[in-house]
């Protein structure tokens, strides 16, 4: 018998997603030392821990990690918190639909990682191309899963609190936004992981600070044990990023009897 | 209180409705989907466009706000907001007009307290029964204290008791607070027990204005609304508050205990009436019927039944037929009259 949600079974499945990822740093350890490959080209994960152990020692690391984090967390929240703004707007406005919608629609469709080349030209090799990329990467789903949200919303629900005597603002503010939240949040998921690649991605490509710069050096210097665990850091802050956008989600569409 | 005039109103799907609802008057608005019941409703709450006057009083409330109508509104959906309590819910008209706290709290815990649901207070819709969340939609229309309340499908996916005693709570409610009470429905169950004035709309107009129970005399009325009508020869009383009545070559038990030549028909549901390709487990009031005939309108099936030498035509929802495999012309099917939705007029 299947026993979903059940806290022994949760505990359960928890330990068996461990052991497997114990079994797999095993094998991967094992493949490297057997000699089947070159130990450079595919160090073993003691190595690959270590380098990461010198990485935090000497300190490099958490300066570009944070210069990384600074990044992603300015970029993100901002793309968010417009994004949000603008879907508002235009789900509002029947004149902000009409002319920015199309705007919206048209750039969610585009890669913002094909936008960098513009952004290096438009704005240069600073702190802020990195942003800027980050920022557009979040602000278009936003907007977008924002106006979707709002046009969801059963129409009846604006009736009966029109009717209830809400305000333009009130409608709004206590009553459309927060029935937006669980599309709002599925986007922020999504985008929160994606935030991290477009920073590394941006630094990779164009600037000599943070993570990505890290990641360029070490190539440069054909050092795989730091390139993996570079990635193993950039995989870990995006997952930390995600669940704590899903934590959030669950503090409040669970409460509210949503399935999440 | 508020008596209700509509003039000449029509919209995408009313046209030219006159109506008229006195003061603290119970009414019932029947009708098929898409009948324009609901926009009636909405006309009538303001938050529908439409062209004509609507007056409250004799006042012209055309331009009015819905929020300043003084009209309470649970739609068909409930439309609650689930990201707010059942207090909260409650209280959201109270406060979006600015009144106290304290007065707030007052009001809102009365509401609570004769809706039946203050034990649910601090719970969120989504975690409540269809009943419960019945009961908090009416509560946060009524906490407004209204002149009007609209209802649209009130009792819909409820159990036949607890759409009794939701009603019986509405009429005690609206009697004690002198409300203009106006239900849209395309449910039989309860207008006939309520047998007050009822409208019945078709197709954006009025057809019928009068008492239910005049309503179900008049034959293009029956063909309108979703309701098999059968003309009864006779009847004669069995036992245990039955009949036997006789249409035709059929005899269907019915819920009927006098000896009456007043008799004129039977009517039920046509969503009521059961279909099935295997013969009934309960024998009661089913016959087989040889399909002469069918073809489908919309989300409804018109078929022609030969039963015992009687053809009768039945138009019934395309759920009750959504099990056949193969139901052409020449299929038999079983089709039962079950006895306790069978209404003898």
């Amino acid at each position: 018998m299947f026993i979903s949600g059940h806290s022994s079974v949760k505990v359960l499945e928890r330990t068996v997603s461990y052991i497997l990822i114990a079994l797999a740093t095993c094998l991967w350890e094992l493949i490297s030392r057997s000699g089947v490959v070159s130990i450079a080209l595919f160090p073993p994960p003691s190595t690959v821990f270590f380098k990461l152990y010198l990485m935090v020692v000497s300190g490099i690391l958490l300066q570009e990690y944070f210069t990384t984090l600074y990044r992603v967390l300015v970029g993100f929240l901002s793309g968010a918190i417009l994004g949000m703004v603008f879907g508002v707007l235009i789900a509002y406005s029947r004149i902000a639909s009409s002319t920015l919608y199309p705007i919206i629609a048209m750039f969610s469709v585009t890669p913002t990682l094909a936008l960098v080349p513009l952004l290096i030209i438009w704005i240069g090799l600073n702190d802020m191309l990195a942003i800027a990329a980050v920022f557009l990467c979040s602000f278009i789903p936003l907007a977008y899963n924002t106006i979707s949200g709002i046009r969801h919303i059963d129409p009846e629900v604006v009736d009966v609190a029109k009717t209830l005597g809400a305000s333009r603002l009130e409608l709004l503010a206590k009553i459309l936004l927060p029935q937006a939240l669980p599309s709002i949040f599925s986007a922020l998921k999504l985008e929160a992981a994606m935030a991290w690649k477009t920073c590394f991605v941006a630094e990779f490509i164009a600037l000599s600070s943070g993570l990505g710069r890290l990641m360029i050096e070490a190539l440069n210097t054909l050092s795989v044990d730091e390139m993996i665990a570079l990635l193993f850091i950039l995989a870990l802050s995006s997952y930390g990023f995600v669940r704590f956008f899903e934590e959030l989600e669950k503090s409040f569409l669970a409460k509210w009897g949503y399935r999440v | 209180m508020t008596e209700i005039e509509i003039v000449n109103v029509r919209n995408y799907a009313l046209k030219n409705v006159n109506l008229e609802f006195k003061d603290k008057e119970f009414s019932i608005i029947l009708g098929p989907s898409g009948a324009g019941k609901t926009t009636l409703l909405k006309v009538i709450a303001g938050v529908v466009k439409y062209k004509g006057h609507v007056y409250f009083n004799g006042k012209c409330v055309d331009n009015v706000f819905p929020g300043e109508r003084k009209v309470g509104y649970v739609p068909q959906s409930l439309a609650l907001f689930n990201h707010m309590t059942v207090w909260d819910n409650v209280a959201f008209g109270l406060k979006v007009r600015g009144i106290s706290e304290k007065i707030v709290h007052e009001k809102v815990g009365y509401t609570l307290k004769l809706m039946d649901i203050y034990h649910l207070r601090n719970k969120y819709p989504l975690k409540l029964s269809g009943g419960e969340r019945q009961r908090v939609a009416i509560a946060r229309a009524l906490a407004i204290e209204p002149e009007i309340l609209l209802l649209d499908e009130p009792f819909s996916n409820l159990h036949v008791s607890l759409k009794l005693e939701l009603l019986s709570k509405i009429i005690s409610i609206s009697k004690e607070k002198g409300l203009n009470v106006i239900i849209a429905t395309h449910n039989l169950d309860y207008t006939e027990m309520l047998n007050e004035r009822t409208v019945v709309l078709n197709d954006g107009k009025v057809v019928y204005d009068g008492l239910f129970k005049d309503l179900l005399l008049g034959k293009e009325i029956l063909d309108i609304l979703p309701i098999v009508s059968l003309h009864v020869d006779s009847i004669e009383p069995l036992t245990n508050g039955l009949s036997l009545a006789r249409i035709g070559n059929l005899k269907i038990i019915v819920p009927w205990e006098r000896e009456s030549n007043n008799v004129r028909a039977i009517i039920i549901p046509s969503d009521k009436i059961v279909l099935s390709n295997i013969p009934q487990r309960v024998q009661a009031n089913t016959y087989p019927a040889l399909v002469r005939d069918i073809h489908m309108v919309n989300s409804w099936v018109n078929l022609s039944l030969e039963i015992k030498d009687m053809l009768l035509e039945i138009k019934v929802p395309y759920s009750s037929i959504r099990g056949f495999k193969n139901l052409k012309k020449g299929a038999i099917v079983y089709i039962k009259f079950p006895i306790r939705h069978i209404r003898v007029i």
